[in-house]
């Protein structure tokens, strides 16, 4: 044993120690900061942390995040905010947290300093599939997009057809040709399976031990009981041979479904393709439909892109069981670093959970304009909840200065394989103030709203959305940005919005993130729509006729020839997996028949046994 | 120089002092430390035991180095080794299912392929590296050593101005 060793030891321990001791709260400060910071992208700030270790707890006066796309904003800020950590979880690498409670939680207040933070070199993103979010914020973009404008211009002049066809980039014929793809891959996979499956083999065998079994001539009881026990053993393997068609049989009806279903969406794809084109070319419908978007479609879509946004941060940090049981399985390892391999949890904690999170809204002291207050409670945050098995719930009062306290409860639930959110956000009495509008000629650019409410229900189910709004203001007034000139549309558009005293709105999105559909309607449309379609006549409608007949001659023979195509492929294999399916019934029908009459035959063979066993006896007792 | 220091340290007790075999040991101890990648809990108790016993700490220290840069060479190999051990033999799984849910021992990443690889490569070729070791000091300091230190590159380095310029300023900072 090296004493000088164990001194040197002991005396390390103790330096190691009485540093960890006076440092630990700004060491512990420093590195939350660092790891929070990289998580938000933007400075996070604790004020006074300290850390008490014989407890777990940690306390801070204040905690600031700013906010990554305006920085000298914070994205919210707390008073003093504490909690303690569970110990024993700590030993197995986990973060337990019962409850913590947090004071003056305010959103979007005004920094003090640049809430920038120095980030890596972004290294260049292999090109990738655009996810959920980025396929619902181009639809829902696409949709806004796809209104008309109102404009006279356009319909006064002729509308070269060919020409505009001929530069738009058809988007349904890409769809298609990629759905046909996927047919083509799916039946060449199916082709492979069956040229791999071989069971000719098998039953080119099974008829030889078939036809053995018809020749063979029996004699005894036992020649007819092994044959039988033959039979049994052939009838096993055409049953095994049996289930594995009747397998495949099913795989592939599930795959041929999948593409059958693939080509239903061509209609829709076309719709888009037509709405878009006719927005090109400015000759959309005024009808009440799409008067509804082009006045209310941006105000109703970028804060359902924002809430979108938070989700999928959500959904990152709160993995689904599907990515939770991917994780950490890299196919290649990286340097140095290998693959962490994961097994059975038996004590089904997560490795971070924040149980109870309970908030309490700004002081009046704090309270000021442009400051948003929060309070309520939040449950169940944690980085694995598929072992926590609880959603995240919250139900939040959120008090906007000088309006109306929002209520906002919802449930997001990342237990299963797709991840659920709900949520639903309501207020009344709402003071609106000025909402401001994207500026479009001829329309407002504002609108003065004195009371209302707002009720809106969100509901996500993996890509599939379901988001309603119902708005409503009175009284209301709209103001116009662009000097239009007195033409007609003016004077129209100025009319009817002159005219109205009260707005209400109802606006619902629909669809999967790559299908996505907006519907707005308002009190408005209707009114609009028919004034203005006396002013613009049925100027446009022959256009829109004949683009639609040329656009449907471009994309039906491909799709005509794609389901062709799946059709007369899936006839052939469908066929294919039949036959085999029917060879190996009549095999089991034979060896079945077969069987039954060896079975028949050996019960018969042993009744004569006895009986002729039963005789001799009889002579035995006879001859005494 | 801490380094440098370290190397000078280990091809002095090369030449003579300490017995070959805590020499040897050190260098096996530091041999299993340097083939892990990442700094575990194995490697503290590795690293204790060092520092307790009485081997050499300048070998430990200097296979430790050499050893963790030629390594990763040995990544891909340690990872085939780990995974495999890790999810190719079922008799172990239930081990490793319950050191996954013990406490304190995920702190070693057992369940890492590289770590779990590195470290049963170290442990078995520890004894064949140990003897081996062993086996070199001792033909070292009987053959090798008497036949350096008169060979005349080393006589003609020593007698160099700059080797003593070097010993001034070594025992100056002794």
């Amino acid at each position: 044993m090296r004493i000088k060793g164990l001194i040197g030891i002991a005396i390390l321990g103790i330096i190691i120690g009485a540093l960890l001791y006076f440092t630990r709260n700004s060491f512990v400060e420093g590195a939350l900061e660092n790891a929070a910071s990289s998580m938000a992208g933007a400075k996070v700030e604790i004020d006074d942390l300290s850390f008490s270790i014989s407890q777990l707890s940690i306390q801070m006066n204040r905690l600031q995040v700013a906010d990554k796309n305006d920085p000298w904003k914070n994205l919210f800020e707390t008073g003093r905010l504490a909690f303690d950590m569970e110990a024993l979880p700590l030993l197995n690498k986990k973060v337990l947290i019962n409850e913590i409670s947090i004071v003056d939680v305010r959103l979007g207040g005004k920094r003090a300093t640049d809430g920038t933070i120095e980030q890596p070199e972004p290294v260049e993103p292999e090109p990738e599939e655009p996810g959920w979010l980025g396929e619902a914020t181009q639809g829902l973009q696409d949709r806004v997009a796809e209104a008309p404008v109102l404009n006279l211009a356009p319909l006064k002049k002729k509308i070269n057809v060919d020409s505009l066809i001929s530069e738009f980039d058809i988007q349904s014929i890409g769809k298609i040709d990629a759905a046909r793809k996927d047919a083509a891959a799916t039946f060449d996979k199916w082709d492979k399976a069956i040229a791999e499956f071989k069971p000719q083999n098998d039953i080119t065998q099974l008829a030889a031990d078939i036809d053995e079994l018809k020749s063979k001539k029996l004699s005894s009881i036992e020649d007819y009981l092994s044959t039988a026990d033959k039979a049994r053993k052939i009838i096993k393997t055409l049953n095994r041979l049996k289930k594995d068609v009747a397998e495949k049989k099913k795989a592939a009806n599930t795959d041929f479904k999948r593409l059958s279903t693939a080509f239903v969406g061509v209609d829709n794809w076309f719709q888009n393709d037509f709405n878009a084109i006719k927005s090109k070319a400015n000759i959309g419908e005024f009808n009440a439909q799409n008067i509804g978007k082009m006045l209310f479609g941006d105000m109703v879509i970028s804060p359902v892109i924002k809430l979108l946004d938070y989700v999928n941060t959500i959904r990152n940090y709160m993995p689904i069981a599907q990515q939770f049981m991917s994780a950490g399985k890299v196919e290649k390892p990286k340097r140095l670093q290998g693959q962490d391999i994961t097994f059975p949890i038996r004590n089904r904690q997560p490795r971070f959970l924040l149980e109870n999170i309970k908030l309490s809204g700004a002081s009046n002291s704090l309270k000021s304009e442009d400051v948003l207050s929060i309070s309520g409670t939040i449950g169940g945050v944690t980085s694995e909840p598929k072992i926590y098995g609880n959603p995240l719930i919250f139900d939040l009062d959120v008090d906007v200065p000088g309006s109306s306290i929002y209520k906002v409860t919802g449930k997001f639930d990342h237990t299963s394989k797709t991840a659920k959110e709900q949520m639903h956000i309501s207020a009344s009495g709402v003071r609106f103030g000025k909402i401001a509008l994207p500026d479009k000629k001829y329309l407002p650019n504002m609108i003065n709203a004195n009371s209302g409410s707002i009720d809106a229900k969100v509901a996500i189910v993996g890509k599939q959305m379901n988001i309603k709004i119902n708005f409503s203001a009175k009284p209301v007034s709209f103001a116009f940005a662009q000097n239009s000139g007195e033409d007609l549309i003016t004077r129209v558009t100025r009319d009817v919005f002159a005219s109205i005293d009260q707005l209400t709105f109802t606006a619902g999105i629909s669809g999967a993130s790559d299908d996505m559909k907006l519907n707005v309607q308002s009190n408005i449309d209707k009114i609009l729509a028919k004034r203005i379609k006396n002013v613009l006549g049925e100027a446009g409608k022959a256009a829109r006729a004949e683009m639609e007949r040329k656009l449907r001659k471009f994309i039906e023979p491909k799709k005509k020839e794609a389901l062709a195509y799946v059709d007369k492929n899936k006839k052939r294999l469908e066929g294919e997996i039949e036959k085999i399916q029917n060879q190996v019934n009549d095999y089991i029908a034979v060896v079945e028949q077969k069987k039954k009459e060896l079975e028949e035959q050996a019960k018969k063979k042993k009744k004569e046994g006895v009986n002729k066993a039963k005789g001799k006896l009889k002579d035995l007792f006879k001859k005494k | 120089m801490f380094f440098l220091q370290f190397i000078s340290k280990f091809f002095k007790v090369l030449r003579a002092g300490e017995s070959p075999g805590l020499v040897a040991a050190g260098f096996t101890i530091g041999f299993v430390l340097g083939l892990s990648p990442h700094w575990t809990l194995q490697n503290i108790v590795i690293i204790l035991i060092a520092l307790l016993t009485k081997v050499n700490l300048a070998s430990v220290f200097f296979a430790m180095f050499f050893f963790g840069f030629v390594a990763f060479i040995f990544d891909p190999a340690f990872h085939s080794l780990g995974y495999y051990v890790l999810t190719g033999m079922d008799a172990l799984y239930p081990t490793w299912t319950n050191w996954y849910n013990m406490p304190i021992v995920p702190f070693s990443k057992f369940n890492n392929t590289v770590v779990m690889g590195s470290l049963l490569a170290g442990l078995v070729l520890a004894f064949p590296m140990f003897l081996i070791s062993k086996k070199g000091i001792v033909g070292y300091r009987k053959n090798l050593a008497p036949k350096i230190e008169n060979s005349k590159w080393v006589k003609a380095i020593k007698g160099s101005a700059l080797f003593k310029w070097y010993v001034k300023v070594r025992d100056l900072e002794l």
